[in-house]
């Protein structure tokens, strides 16, 4: 019966290998469609991409697309999955039954360390010779014959997505499967780096044929300026500004699309749900927190594309060319720039765009201060306290005060991050274990479905990660903010809608029935176990002239920290959504006083204080999350959240009591 | 014969290159940088510094690799005679900004 015959094979196992920059992840798309799954090895955070092929046969095949290596000597955890695949001894992934080496046409001689290595395990093995077009245009003649007869293995010339050549690769990747005979494994891991190019220059000697060497025009005019010592630097400021103007200005307008969206959802919500605790933690819960997550969507998703572009492009490596001597100074490497650069939007994809540094302890480094970069969910705090107490006024006539305090945070926010990582760099994380070497790869058109792939890609992990924590985190927030309930209260308040309605009609009963409902949620949240909580930390916060109000809002920051701001406007009775809660949260904010002493609660140096309190403060699940995943450990996740923490009490006790000294309130 | 002396790679200027004689010390770190071919006997060439002098670009093998002098100045490289391209710009002192 055929039926059993196809249970009793398993699907075969094609694996992808080459050198960083060869096109290794085209030739995958080409050969699975961009239909993949994305996901990590077991234990470790590197990124497994998986898909799937149909051979001519109707066979159908899965393919891996493994991280790029340099050499099958693991160094890095990148080249351990690669190693523990290839030998077989990786949890979850079977021994393939083809290895694919993709190597550059460009630039065969390094390539073949690497696919010499390959070959020697004794595998079934294809080479991939891509980007034959470039080495054409450059001048190389690759004899493929005798590279076949020197190196005993089947090579087949592409042209990166190209159908012809891709097309010819199925059929031998098919060919090749159905071969039953393994070749004998001679690998030998300990022979020297200078034995092996010695064999692989034997081999280029009389397969590779250097017509006339040219460089590629175009790149290397684009390189001219794009790492010229005055134009480099320009440039890059250029493409940074535009990229930070995207995704801090143009992200606005699908920003307030989704919020929009959520808000009508919530309506629509309210109206289907019968009342009470259900229809509340729909609502405040579940609709609220997603959407918290889900608005940041634009401004990852923009950052991610940008990002994939530099890297498909090749302009990635010349920015990291141009920065690492600045990033030397704080003792990082040029590759720490993009994570600190992600930051800004959100700590989650920083911290996880520091897998491409292969060295540890620069890595760690830049994990540790990733999450003081100033993220997107900081900005509407700044804004809040800066529009309600700092006066609109100009310095030196040009810029105005309010504009200089915002610059003034993000300063702040890098400043303390390179400082940091200084420090960590000279303290806990001395030394270095490899040299920091990378290629810079000739310019390519970027290929827009590889870019658009990537984008999702990422995306997706980031709505995973800090999504399901998030959803669970709002859950909680929500019990606490909501219980425990007082029914006597619960009752008056019921008792005076009732009034309110038997003597009232039309629009000032709306009214009434409003004030009513402020009236609960603010007695609410403070008899909450959130508002408990609040209490019990305000001994700690009082010497930064925090009250216990804001102890709430601190408390409710640890879902997402612009919930501070929603917080607030509870717990001081405002009404209205959007942009006419704001207002009136300013308004509040100015004249709320502290009933203890009758003075002013939120003085311009309390709200100073708030804001540089929460430029250093660690106050994000997903981030402590994130720390834990890709440091590996508790320790350095406990250890981060507890410097950033010392450093936002310090900073704001330092701001209060030092400007109480000074005479300001 | 062309005279031919042996200098760190650190010190050579834009344009300047040679053949690299070996390492100045034995180091495990530095076998990362023999798998991407710096093995003694291979022809390198300094094509440009970064703006601020540091790292450098070279050609080597038929591809463009940066590596900081720090790194660069444990490989060993007899010097040939092609001079410094243009005015030998770009890297800054010639004792490689050594700190």
């Amino acid at each position: 019966m055929p039926n059993r015959e196809r249970q009793s094979t398993k699907i075969r196992e094609i694996v992808l290998v080459g050198n960083p920059n060869t096109g290794k992840t085209t030739i995958f798309n080409a050969l699975t469609g961009l239909r993949h799954t994305t996901g990590n090895y077991p234990g470790v955070t590197v990124e497994r991409r998986a898909g799937s092929m149909k051979l001519a046969n109707g066979e159908r095949v899965s393919v891996i697309d493994l991280p790029g290596t340099y050499s099958l000597l693991p160094r890095s955890p990148d080249e351990q999955v690669v190693h523990s695949v290839l030998f077989g001894t990786q949890r979850g992934t079977p021994l393939p039954d083809l290895v694919l080496v993709v190597l550059s046409a460009n630039n065969l001689e390094r390539n073949l360390y690497l696919a010499t290595q390959v070959a020697e395990l004794g595998l079934r093995t294809v080479f991939v010779v891509n980007m034959w077009d470039i080495a054409k245009e450059t001048g190389i003649e690759i004899d493929l014959e005798k590279l076949e007869a020197m190196t005993g293995i089947r090579c087949i010339p592409t042209v990166g997505m190209k159908k012809e050549p891709i097309r010819k690769l199925k059929r031998v990747i098919a060919e090749e499967l159905g071969r039953g005979q393994l070749r004998e494994k001679t690998f030998n891991p300990g022979l020297a780096p200078e034995i092996r190019y010695r064999l692989v220059e034997n081999i280029t000697a009389s397969a590779v044929k250097t017509v006339a060497r040219k460089s590629l025009s175009v790149s290397e005019s684009l390189d001219r300026i794009l790492t010229h010592r005055v134009w480099g630097l320009v440039a890059f400021i250029g493409v940074m500004a535009f990229v930070f103007q995207s995704i801090f200005v143009w992200a606005q307008a699908p920003m307030k699309w989704i919020s929009l969206g959520i808000e009508k959802l919530a309506v629509l919500a309210k109206e289907v749900l019968p009342g009470g605790a259900l229809e509340s933690l729909v609502v405040e819960g579940v609709i609220a927190g997603v959407g918290n997550v889900v608005v940041f969507l634009p401004q990852i998703m923009l950052l991610f594309f940008f990002i994939a572009l530099f890297e498909d492009t090749g302009y990635m490596a010349r920015a990291v060319f141009v920065l690492d001597r600045i990033m030397k100074m704080v003792g990082l490497n040029g590759k720490a720039f993009l994570p600190l650069l992600s930051s800004f939007a959100c700590t989650v994809p920083g911290v996880l765009a520091t897998r491409t540094i292969e060295d540890r302890n620069d890595r760690l480094a830049t994990i540790l201060v990733a999450p003081l970069m100033s993220c997107s969910a900081r900005l509407p705090i700044y804004t809040l306290f800066t529009a309600a107490f700092i006066p609109p006024g100009t310095c030196f006539g040009l810029l105005s005060a309010q504009g200089i305090t915002l610059l003034a945070m993000y300063l702040l926010s890098i400043g303390a991050g390179l400082g940091m990582a200084a420090v960590f760099r000279k303290t806990l994380l001395k030394g270095n274990r490899m040299p920091f070497v990378f290629e810079l790869p000739p310019y390519r058109m970027p290929h827009l479905g590889n870019v658009f792939s990537v984008m999702w890609d990422r995306s997706k992990e980031f709505l995973v990660r800090a999504g399901s924590i998030i959803f669970l985190l709002s859950i909680v927030l929500w019990f606490c903010v909501n219980y425990p309930k007082d029914p006597a209260a619960e009752a008056r308040f019921a008792a005076e809608r009732a009034r309110a309605e038997s003597v009232m009609s039309g629009a000032e009963l709306e009214e009434r029935l409003g004030e009513i409902e402020r009236d609960q949620k603010e007695l609410q949240i403070k008899s909450s176990y959130a508002g408990a909580l609040g209490k019990m930390i305000e001994p700690a916060i009082r010497p930064l002239g925090f009250n216990w109000e804001i102890g709430i809002g601190i408390i409710a920051s640890f879902a997402a920290r612009e919930l501070l701001i929603s917080t607030l406007a509870i717990v001081h009775h405002v009404q209205g959504e959007g942009e006419g809660m704001t207002a009136g949260l300013i308004r509040a904010l100015q004249s709320t006083r502290d009933p203890e002493t009758g003075r002013e609660l939120y003085t311009p140096l309390v709200a100073v204080g708030l804001m540089v309190f929460y430029v250093f403060a660690c106050q994000c699940f997903s981030t402590y999350a994130v720390l834990r995943k890709e440091t590996g450990s508790w320790g350095w996740t406990f250890f981060t959240i507890g410097y950033m923490t010392a450093l936002a009490w310090g900073a704001a006790f330092a701001i209060y009591r030092g400007g109480r000294l000074l005479g300001f309130q | 014969m062309p005279e031919m002396k042996a200098v760190t790679l650190d010190t050579l200027l834009p344009g300047e290159g040679g053949f690299i004689r070996g390492y100045s010390e034995a180091k495990e770190l530095h076998h990362r940088l023999k798998e991407l071919g710096l093995v003694g006997g291979t022809m390198v060439r300094v094509r440009r510094c970064a703006p601020l002098g540091d790292p450098m670009e070279l050609s080597i093998r038929g591809y463009h690799l940066s590596i900081r002098k720090e790194d660069a100045r444990h490989i060993l490289v007899l010097k040939d005679e092609q001079g410094p391209c243009g005015r030998g710009r770009g890297c800054g002192r010639r004792d490689g900004g050594r700190s």
